[in-house]
């Protein structure tokens, strides 16, 4: 039954999903949803941290698995965090005081820095900050707790200084009222997320720990966590099912998709480029203008979108990545219906800026990683090729 | 079109790039006179600024007359009336401080921005070295591009933006597929991967749109980034560069893959 491109597939295909169970997972009765026996999820018995054999349901309520990682407890942390900025403050007087009250910009720009240097090698070279070591606590990559690579800790510290202070820096070098109103919004902004995600987070890793897979432990922590649980409390790895028709397609591969997309497009390059050329030159025609340009674009990606899509089941984009977009009934590409309706919320989701964060979310949490495209034209995001299948059921063994 | 970052891998760490971003920065905020980011000028400092602009920044009639303005160079454009006038200058070194100056943050930011995105993999591609060469010879060539066509003109010039068009026209001719991503002013903002050839391609354009009225020296940024692009013409074939796979326009048409088998039905 060849599609509509024409290439049919060929016997013997399929990577060793698609088994006859129709839609359920090729698996003996009773197996469930973890990897296969002897490889996984709780430790062995006699290992680490999980409950001593014949610890029993029936006595007290079991604590739950990331009580029992070594993660540093909130008070430290808060203390840790106190004597740090004060410390910080103390150094950067010093050099404020060379550099004058006229150079707002360089107080900022030294602000930063300091902030970042202070973080970035103390916890290279003594594996915490001052006030950290104070607290008996300490700074850890996820599973080797060592003291954190040097390329880690400058990339901590320079979100810290570039997020935490900022702020504060604008609102105390600028002259006028606005400026500070502004520097003192953005320091409690920033502030609160920080803090309220450090809270809220398992194993208390904020926002700044979460993005470069690190976390904040007990100073008498063992160097190698070896807990297979401990994945579960993290995001380092988002597992994605298999569809019917292979493996969807992992975060990282759809985002080199969306890299590539325009590669064999340059119509539609050129139509995005008028456009931006239009929007500016015509800038006095205010919203107009740019309400004309942005329909006129969307309308060219929708329209290109839906074509390849149905014709090809793929953009430049997902060839290159090595996935496919089917159909998520037949494993064909799409109708050119459910092609068009996928391509006009995709359109609307990722070139109206407010609606985007919608989309990035969406796709991460959603089963298959379907997004609300992918609902409406009922179709899902595959990996075709034999090295992003590899990617993608390796991530999902991992 | 602004552009925010590419998807070249960076094989080496760009130290040459790393060194111009903190030696302009450095100048900006520390050493260029603290006027220069201050948006109300005193009197003093503005003569302060004006004083270092004409001490540090290359002004095209004392390049043609090859002497000071404080020397007597006759300059029929127009110039800051009261300007102090540095006595002792060294009219060939300002073709080279010029380019380490920035008239504003803005000024500064804009071109930091560009610097990082494209030097980037330039530098990755030719070593530290040429990369280093192209930079400065960019904004030369740009410098006298702009002298050559304002040739009596007093008003003096500032900024790195010549050099970093020569990066640019590097860019374009060793990597014009290379996908950018950019921030475009299309409905609000949004932000999607374009091949460099069209960021760079409208930049390049753009200048001869360029409002005189502006102040913006049009003419350095084209002939930068045509010096850049030629000799990146010939660097490219000077350093070889086996490991970046090529391009190969052929995956992109003919797929090595077919649609999976549909799922039978239960």
């Amino acid at each position: 039954m060849p599609g509509p491109s024409g290439y049919g597939p060929p016997p013997g295909y399929g990577y060793g999903y698609g088994q006859p169970q129709g839609y359920g997972y090729p698996a003996p009765p009773g197996y469930g949803y973890g990897p296969p026996p002897g490889h996984g999820y709780g430790p062995p018995p006699g290992y680490g941290y999980g409950p001593p054999p014949g610890y029993g349901y029936g006595y007290a309520p079991q604590p739950s698995k990331a009580d029992l990682l070594p993660a540093a407890g909130l008070g430290r942390r808060a203390l840790a965090r106190t004597i740090d900025v004060l410390l910080a403050l103390v150094l950067l007087i010093i050099p404020f005081g060379m550099i004058g009250n006229d150079r707002p910009f360089a107080h900022v720009f030294l602000g930063i820095l300091g902030v970042a240097a202070y973080e970035a090698l103390f916890t290279t070279w003594t594996g915490a900050t001052p006030g950290k070591l104070v607290c008996n606590i300490r700074v850890a990559e996820l599973r080797l707790t060592g003291p954190l690579s040097p390329a880690a800790a400058v990339r901590r510290g320079l979100l810290i200084g570039v997020v935490l202070p900022i702020g504060a820096l604008v609102a105390f070098s600028e002259e006028d009222e606005a400026g500070v109103v502004v520097g003192l919004i953005w320091f409690a902004i920033a502030a609160t997320t920080v803090g309220l995600s450090t809270i809220l987070s398992p194993l208390h890793r904020g926002f700044h720990d979460r993005l470069f897979a690190t976390f904040v432990v007990q100073k008498a922590a063992p160097a190698f966590i070896d807990e297979p649980d401990l994945e579960r409390w993290t995001d380092i790895h988002v597992a994605p099912d298999p569809t019917p028709y292979g493996p969807s397609a992992t975060l990282d591969q759809r985002r080199r998709a969306r890299a590539s997309r325009l590669d064999d497009a340059p119509m539609l390059v050129l139509v995005l480029v008028a456009c931006a050329v239009i929007g500016t030159v015509f800038d006095g025609g205010g919203w107009w203008t740019v309400a004309i340009m942005w329909t006129i674009w969307l309308v060219a990606f929708v329209a290109d979108e839906t074509w390849r899509v149905a014709r090809f089941g793929a953009t430049a984009g997902h060839r290159r990545a090595g996935l496919a977009v089917v159909d998520i009934d037949t494993g064909e590409p799409p109708s050119p219906k459910r092609s068009f309706l996928r391509a006009a919320l995709l359109g609307l989701l990722l070139y109206t800026v407010v609606l985007l964060p919608v989309l990035a979310f969406w796709v991460r949490v959603a089963r298959f990683n379907r997004g609300p495209h992918d609902r409406i034209g009922r179709t899902a995001v595959v990996a075709i090729s034999r090295r992003a299948t590899e990617e993608a059921t390796h991530a999902a063994a991992a | 079109m602004l552009p925010l970052r590419d998807d070249a891998p960076t094989r080496n760490v760009p130290w040459a790039t790393y060194a111009l971003l903190v030696v302009n920065i450095v100048v900006f905020l520390f050493l260029q006179p603290a006027g220069y980011q201050n948006s109300d000028i005193s009197d003093r400092s503005a003569d302060e600024v004006d004083e270092y602009a004409y001490r540090w920044a290359a002004v095209p009639c004392e390049l043609a007359e090859r002497e000071s303005l404080a020397d007597g160079a006759e300059c029929t454009g127009e110039r800051e009336p009261d300007a102090i006038l540095p006595e002792d200058k060294n009219v060939w070194a300002t073709l080279v401080t010029h380019m380490f100056l920035h008239g504003n943050l803005l000024h500064l930011l804009g071109n930091m921005l560009f610097l990082w995105v494209f030097g980037n993999y330039v530098e990755d591609r030719l070593g530290p070295w040429p990369f280093l060469g192209l930079y400065l010879t960019s904004g030369l060539v740009a410098m006298l591009g702009h002298a050559a066509f304002n040739w009596h003109d007093a008003i003096p010039m500032l900024g790195a933006s010549g050099a970093i068009a020569g990066l640019l026209g590097a860019y374009l001719i060793l990597r014009p597929r290379g996908r950018i991503l950019v921030a475009t002013g299309v409905g609000g903002l949004q932000v999607i991967y374009v091949p460099a050839w069209s960021v760079l391609g409208l930049f390049f354009l753009e200048q001869f749109f360029i409002d005189e009225a502006s102040g913006v020296a049009w003419i350095a940024h084209a002939a930068g980034m045509v010096a850049g692009a030629l000799l990146a013409l010939v660097l490219a074939r000077l350093v070889a560069d086996p490991e970046m796979p090529r391009f190969d326009a052929a995956s992109t048409r003919s797929p090595n893959w077919t649609l999976p088998e549909a799922p039978p039905t239960a």
